[in-house]
């Protein structure tokens, strides 16, 4: 058996292995910089001189020997190359030759050799006659082919398009890449019969999905009817809801607060009621409705306080409040209380921003881990807030409510005092006291004392005197902290809202009766209105009289509106929904808001059919009636004739709205399309209907169904069209394909109604309009598409939640979860970088990373809790940070079993770096799949070992000791101290360029070294990316600019992007009839 | 059919006029000539079972020291990776020897694969460019008288990436049924079936909507770039292939009298999703090409049973801690050899399906030709020669249970034996890929 030639190049032994540069950048950009135009012109011609009696020659002696025109050894032919114009005319050929002189790959080892200088000379004339080229071709727009959607840039689209999450795209094959290694590149994205069924089916999918409504069309979660009646019923409880609770109540107490409050506001604050309104914050969402507040703030101030009023207007009168000022208006609806001592308001001064609530303010306010307070009332161990009395006051009494659902459980509370800001804080004996919730009374609801309060927890302690007071939280004793604490000193005033929600209510249960009769069968559920039956006492005669009736019953009903929407009682019911919420409007919505909510009942109306239905269910009914309810049967008889009517007429209008419905589909391909539409376009989509409706006798659903899908497999939606002028020359996109190229290069997705508006004001062209839109589009959440698209296509951690490549066995916590988890860390911080417009410097080195619990455990940081990711800082004490340190690519770049120092050190050079590194022979030789071994060796011993072979060693020391240095970190990410042999991580790495260095810190100050290498790593895939095709040499400076631009701009992301987006590589295209283009 | 079309039909195509109807993909109605281009005749009578084709591939190569075959006794003795097959020896051409010239020398992996089955040289450099490979030629030729021109079936997801200069969909596509063009891999059991035996996605109501687009497509196409138009082309052929299986739809336009044993499915259609389990997606994907075989849906069939540079790891054999890819670089490993095992299980079950089918005096494997390939001989990347099975004798035209050794031979040319498999089945051209001359013997 002949040896076996040992060579361990692992970019041959793993999966994606990563994008080598398509062609080497030839042209140091450095260098390109220093020549202009002309004189690149005027060196062509010195080159051209030089070229058939100084290079030719060369050529012909040292390559056509295997490169003629008959051989074409490895499929190059250099006979071609007899003129300088051939030169030119295939430059990226020309490249090819150049790298491999450089390289000294070529002439073949075993074959003659040119001299040292013959082969500088031709090097040295590549060179010079490539730059020039590159310079002489500038800016030139390449050979962008037209691109039908991608698998995401499709799914992406039909969400903007749909305002629906679709996913109708799962079946299509996955795109494979080309150009510089992306899937958006017009090479790889090809159609086929085979496909072409998939896209049909993908358009039938989401035309099945629209809902056509009375005003046009929509597009709904479901493609079943049924839930789009539910979805309209719940959009109308969702209306409701941000007003009232389920059972359609007005959160009254939080109105009385506010007026209250209002009432003692600080007067430096100069708002009006409802500014004022606006910043409350309300339980479960909820807003306060101007209106309201404004009708019960002139009510109880103005009204007489008689007839049933009386009490309430006495009482809201009377309550005083001591307001607490925070340094967030929130932390005061928590402190407020009426005073039962008669006398002014207090007013009690906070020191500047306590903890409590959000920065740490002057006194230090952190836990004991050293993470700031989170905002809000959320109680940290270790959060505390100080209240300042301005003066000495003596505490008597701590009570302490606390919120939010009983999800509190216990902790050790500490008061202390101090005389001075800052402390010394002394705890009075006593001041620690546990501090327990549970499910029984007490417990505030929302933040809102439940009507059945009876106790409080409080607590009394040794007088003591001092202005400084400070409650904290020192300690947990378990399950969740309580969320809102309500915290009063002194002794027990009465709370609005048992004071004057009592009153309230009870003047509500003795004015209001729920007729719970009328709600069977046909009929109003008689909430409201005329249905409302003043009690009565037996002899039936009103104790009340009606005026005094009907003041407090205007400003305090019951219910504004009959929330559930869907009749709820159990008997049969013919009609489907009831709208019962006129003092809703009345009270609490605006014109515009009463608008909103009729459109939705009609929608709703529309949807369910309900004239129709409700017509339906009454014969239904009446054929139920058993023989001995004739009466039943006569009554509801006489109705039909009226409800035949009404059914009628919703027939009529329903109708109506057909056009409507094609006018949205027309708007809805103008949007697809991602253009306006020719007056041919719009009258071919009408023709198609009317043939639909005419000739094949579809019903109007079926034939707007059909012309749904006609738009969306129509090549104007599945293909990114540019047209090109004809002839040679290259011309500017139009307004139209500029506002595509943008948005599918930040956003992998169509344009939006912004800049739709641009491009069809014809503004975008305008440079400042393209940057502001460009900056828009970054900032825009849709934006996160650069980071799994771009920087995953990249990086190769897309698609890293499917990663299949560890042993379960070996590694049982490299979850389903656990992948996803890494995926979400790698898109969050590119998303950071890119969104907030940071340096790419951070790619390489950053102190934060994105983390949740899992994987939190997974890196050993501590103090991370919860499944929702958050941005955590300080992290490169725990060796995370930048992109090398993310899990994916760590465990991406490994085997089943151990590291790989190789796959991992490839990645670095290679797709971090853009570096080059020749292809190795074509025998590869194994290291252990295991990293536990029969020899126990470390996988740097076994690489050592291979390395023996000199050819081999050459290549690995530009790779290995890259990976080296991330040894630390075991086969799925996880820092380790020892490999699985026991044997000690050794991170050390000895590199041909530079000093030795270990670990981490070493290569992130390497690569900060040679940050000029990623840079222009990161702008050729950008520019790749954005163009969707290879980089070519004319776009070198391209690539330079952007590098220089970057360099002055602190490397921020959006320097590269605006460059590159004013370019005239991306707002041009190559004419129809381009010579390079149409020969084969 | 036109009388002038009629005398093109006699003559032979070249490889030349292929390339530029593909190529060019003109604007005329997909490759519309092709079945009358090659010979219709061939020695076989009009009642007797058509020939079909299938060629199955797995990626990175096979145990070396386990994969070969020789003749002993009248009878045929069959390395280890070959064990599953034992049973349809008699039904073997072991063919040892040929190569793949023009994917030498040009790296490894993806620039080995994706021409395997065109023998033209690939595009690097972020490009696209294949050829058409043998058996979308075929399909072009017989599609036309099934339900369905081809099926192209894989149980591994392409790959996105570019390895060593060349995109890895070469990696993952091995039928190309334009020269930029690669036919798409059906990964989902459920719709390989019911593009079978279903509608296959389009009904007679889309017919309106295709009408509709086919303008777009049309109306676009002058005023978008020479490149651009032949992107177009493929979007227009798409639609008009499409068009025209809705005509065909309820149509025979068998030629032959003879009818296949049954016309529907005996399998149940399979679950929506692709399955979990690798063994069980490769059973599925065998058993439908079994089944489209036997109902004469299609006569063409290329099932990838994963990529070449696979990741596919096999739990179900115990062995989890490594994927085929990087396990076939372990070329002793006996791990490796039961992998190999397991592939070639998978060829048997198709074996066995399509020889349990009684056509006349003949099997359905009797009646076929399986070609199972890899795109290299070892998982070292040699492909200096390349493991190539055939199963079946082509309705009677091939002696089988035999050894070809073509080691030696100047003509040794996977494009070759290509030539002499499409003769077969009544496709004589004069050039193939890099050939333009048959396998002597075969």
């Amino acid at each position: 058996m002949t040896r076996l030639r040992v060579c361990l190049l692992l970019s041959l032994l793993f999966v994606g292995c990563g994008f080598e540069p398509a062609e080497d950048p030839v042209v140091d950009s450095s260098v390109a910089e220093l020549e202009t135009p002309a004189s690149a012109e005027e060196s062509l011609v010195r080159l051209a001189e030089e070229y058939p009696e100084r290079i030719l020659p060369l050529v012909q002696k040292h390559c056509l020997k295997c490169h003629s025109a008959e051989k074409k050894k490895g499929g190059l032919d250099l006979a071609r190359f007899g003129t300088v114009a051939d030169v030119r005319s295939h430059s990226r050929t020309w490249q090819k030759v150049l790298r491999r002189l450089r390289d000294g790959e070529m002439p073949p080892r075993n074959s003659p050799q040119p001299s040292a200088a013959d082969r500088k000379r031709l090097i040295e004339w590549s060179e010079s006659y490539l730059l020039a080229d590159a310079r002489d071709r500038a800016g030139d727009p390449g050979l962008v082919l037209m691109r039908r959607l991608t698998k995401a840039e499709y799914s992406y689209s039909v969400r903007d398009l749909t305002g629906v999450d679709l996913r109708p795209a799962k079946r299509f094959l996955e795109d494979s890449v080309a150009g510089e290694g992306f899937a958006n590149t017009g090479e790889s994205l090809f159609m086929a019969p085979d496909l072409l069924p998939k896209y049909l089916d993908a358009a039938r999918q989401v035309s099945a999905h629209a809902v056509l409504t009375p005003t046009g069309v929509r597009f709904s979660p479901s493609s079943d009817r049924h839930d789009w009646i539910a979805e309209a019923a719940q959009r109308i409880k969702d209306f409701y809801s941000r007003y009232t609770d389920r059972e359609g109540r007005l959160p009254l107490a939080d109105y009385l607060k506010a007026t209250l409050r209002y009432r003692y506001r600080d007067p430096a604050v100069d708002l009006s009621l409802e500014e004022f309104a606006a910043q409350q914050e309300l339980a479960a969402g909820r807003t306060l409705s101007p209106k309201y507040l404004r009708l019960l703030w002139e009510s109880l101030n103005e009204l007489p306080p008689e007839g049933e009023m009386a009490e309430v207007v006495r009482q809201w009168r009377d309550t005083k409040m001591i307001v607490v000022k925070g340094a967030h208006d929130a932390a005061t609806r928590i402190e407020e209380a009426s005073s039962s001592n008669p006398g002014d308001p207090k007013t009690f001064q906070y020191p500047p921003v306590p903890g409590a609530f959000g920065n740490p303010g002057p006194y230090g306010v952190r836990n004991v881990t050293g993470k700031a307070v989170d905002a809000g009332f959320i109680w940290n161990p270790g959060s505390h807030f100080v209240v300042d009395f301005g003066k000495a006051k003596q505490i008597k009494q701590v009570r302490l409510w606390s919120g939010y659902g009983g999800g509190a459980r216990g902790a050790t509370m500490q008061v202390a005092f101090a005389d001075e800001p800052g402390g010394p804080f002394t705890v009075p004996e006593g001041g620690e006291f546990n501090y327990l919730t549970s499910s029984g009374g007490g417990v505030l609801k929302n933040g809102e004392a439940s009507p059945d309060f009876t106790g409080s927890y409080h607590y009394e302690f040794q007088p003591a005197i001092a202005r400084y007071w400070r409650i904290g939280l020192v300690g947990a004793t378990s399950g969740h902290m309580p969320r809102t604490t309500t915290i009063q000193f002194g002794p027990m005033p009465d709370l609005v809202a048992p004071g004057l929600l009592g009153i309230i209510s009870r003047r509500q249960a003795r004015l209001w009766k729920f007729n719970s009769q009328t709600n069977h069968l046909i009929g109003s559920l008689g909430l409201f209105g005329p249905h409302v039956i003043p009690l009565s006492d037996k002899s039936g005669k009103s104790k009340l009289d009606s005026d005094r009736y009907s003041s407090f019953a205007r400003l305090f009903p019951r219910a504004v509106c009959f929330a559930p929407v869907i009749p709820v009682n159990t008997d049969m019911t013919v009609e489907l929904f009831l709208r019962e919420d006129e003092p809703l409007s009345r009270l609490i919505l605006d014109e515009k808001e009463q608008r909103q909510l009729d459109r939705l009942w009609d929608e709703l109306h529309y949807l369910s059919r309900e004239p129709v239905e409700v017509l339906y269910n009454t014969k239904e009914f009446i054929g139920f009636q058993p023989a001995d309810r004739i009466e039943n049967t006569n009554k509801f008889a006489k109705l039909i004739p009226s409800l035949q009517v009404k059914a009628k007429a919703f027939e009529k209008s329903a109708a109506s709205a057909e056009p409507g419905q094609l006018n949205a589909v027309i708007e809805l391909a103008t949007r697809a399309w991602r253009r306006s539409l020719s007056k041919a376009e719009t009258d071919g989509l009408r023709e198609l209907y009317q043939l639909l409706r005419g000739k094949q006798e579809l019903s109007h659903d079926a034939a707007i169904r059909t012309v749904v899908t006609r738009v969306l497999v129509s090549p104007n939606f599945l293909y990114r069209i540019e047209r090109s002028v004809p002839g040679e020359q290259a011309s500017t996109l139009s307004d139209w394909e500029l506002a595509s190229r943008l948005s599918y290069f930040l956003w992998s997705s169509m344009p939006d109604d912004q800049l739709r508006t641009a491009a069809s004001n014809g503004r975008l062209q305008d440079e400042d309009v393209l940057t502001a839109e460009a900056r828009r589009l970054l900032k825009d959440l849709k934006a996160r598409a650069l980071a799994t698209e771009f920087a995953g296509q990249w990086m190769q951690f897309r698609g890293f939640e499917q990663y299949d490549g560890k042993s379960e066995t070996r590694f049982p916590t490299f979850t389903a979860k656990l992948r996803m988890a890494m995926n979400r860390e790698a898109t969050e911080f590119v998303s950071e970088i890119i969104r907030n417009d940071r340096s790419i410097l951070e790619f390489l080195q950053a102190d934060y990373t994105f983390l949740n619990d899992e994987l939190a455990d997974h890196y050993g940081i501590p103090d991370v809790d919860g499944p929702e990711f958050r941005r955590v800082a300080g992290v490169g004490r725990f060796g995370r940070g930048g992109i090398v340190t993310m899990g994916s690519v760590l465990t991406k770049q490994a085997g089943a079993l151990r590291t790989s120092p190789v796959l991992r050190g490839t990645w670095v050079v290679e797709t971090l770096l853009g570096r080059r590194i020749p292809n190795p022979p074509d025998d590869v030789a194994q290291l252990d799949e295991d990293e536990v071994n029969k020899d126990s060796l470390t996988m740097r011993q076994q690489l050592e070992r291979h390395r023996a072979d000199a050819a081999c060693a050459t290549c690995h020391a530009k790779i290995d000791p890259y990976g080296f240095a991330l040894e630390a970190y075991d086969p799925i990410g996880r820092l380790r101290e020892r490999d699985r042999n026991g044997n000690p991580i050794d991170a050390r790495a000895e590199p041909l360029d530079a000093d030795a260095f270990e670990g981490l810190t070493g290569l992130q100050a390497y690569l900060l070294k040679h940050q000029d290498e990623f840079t222009k790593q990161f702008c050729r895939k950008l520019v790749g990316y954005a163009l969707g095709r290879s980089v070519e040499l004319s776009d070198e400076p391209l690539l330079a600019e952007m590098q220089a631009q970057l360099k002055t701009h602190d490397y921020r992301f959006s320097t590269a992007m605006l460059t590159l987006v004013k370019s005239s590589q991306f707002r041009r295209h190559r004419g129809q009839n381009d010579p390079r283009d149409t020969s084969p | 059919m036109s009388q002038s079309r009629r005398r093109k039909s006699c003559q032979k195509l070249s490889r030349r006029t292929v390339l530029q109807g593909l190529g060019a993909s003109i604007a005329l109605p997909w490759l519309e000539s092709i079945p009358v281009w090659g010979d219709e005749t061939t020695s076989r009578g009009s009642n007797e079972p058509p020939v079909r084709f299938a060629c199955v591939f797995a990626g990175n190569g096979f145990a070396k020291n386990h994969w070969w075959a020789r003749e002993a006794g009248g009878t045929l003795e069959l390395g280890n990776v070959l064990t599953p097959v034992e049973a349809f020896k008699e039904k073997l051409t072991f063919i040892r020897g040929l190569y793949n010239p023009n994917a030498r020398g040009c790296g490894i992996h993806s620039c080995m694969t994706g021409n395997l089955l065109t023998g033209i040289r690939l595009a690097a450099g972020g490009r696209i460019r294949a050829g058409v490979s043998v058996d979308q030629m075929l399909a072009e030729h017989v599609g036309r008288r099934t339900r369905v021109k081809s099926l192209v079936l894989g149980c591994e997801r392409p790959y996105a990436g570019i390895h060593a200069g060349y995109s890895m969909l070469y990696s993952s596509h091995i039928s190309w049924s334009a020269p930029t063009t690669p036919a798409p891999l059906e990964l989902y059991p459920a719709a390989a079936f019911d593009r079978l035996f279903g509608d296959g996605g389009v009904h007679r109501a889309d017919s309106s909507v295709l009408d509709a687009v086919l303008t777009d497509a049309r109306s676009l196409r002058s005023q978008v770039s020479v490149p651009d138009r032949r992107k177009l082309d493929e979007y227009l052929n798409s639609i008009r292939e499409v068009e025209r299986r809705i005509e065909d739809a309820g149509k025979d336009r068998r030629l032959e009298g003879w009818r296949p044993t049954i016309d529907k499915p005996t399998m149940k259609r399979p679950d929506d999703e692709i399955p979990q389990d690798i063994d069980v997606h490769m059973k599925l994907m065998s058993d439908l090409v079994v089944l489209a075989f036997q109902t004469d849906a299609t006569r063409v069939c290329t099932l990838k049973l994963n990529n070449d540079h696979s990741g596919m790891r096999f739990p179900n054999l115990g062995i989890d801690h490594i994927i085929h890819h990087l396990l076939s670089h372990d070329d002793v490993n006996p791990d490796w050899l039961r992998v190999n095992q397991f592939f070639l299980g998978h060829l048997a079950r198709i074996l066995k399906g399509l020889d349990a089918v009684q056509e006349g005096e003949r099997t359905l494997l009797d009646n076929s030709m399986i070609l199972f390939c890899s795109s290299m001989l070892t998982g070292a990347h040699d492909n200096t020669q390349l493991p190539v099975l055939l199963f079946g004798r082509a309705g009677g035209q091939m002696k089988t249970g035999r050894v070809l050794d073509y080691l030696k031979s100047d003509n040794r040319k996977m494009s070759s034996l290509y030539l002499s498999l499409m003769s077969k089945m009544g496709l004589h051209l004069d050039e193939f890929g890099d050939s333009t001359q048959p396998l002597s013997d075969i």
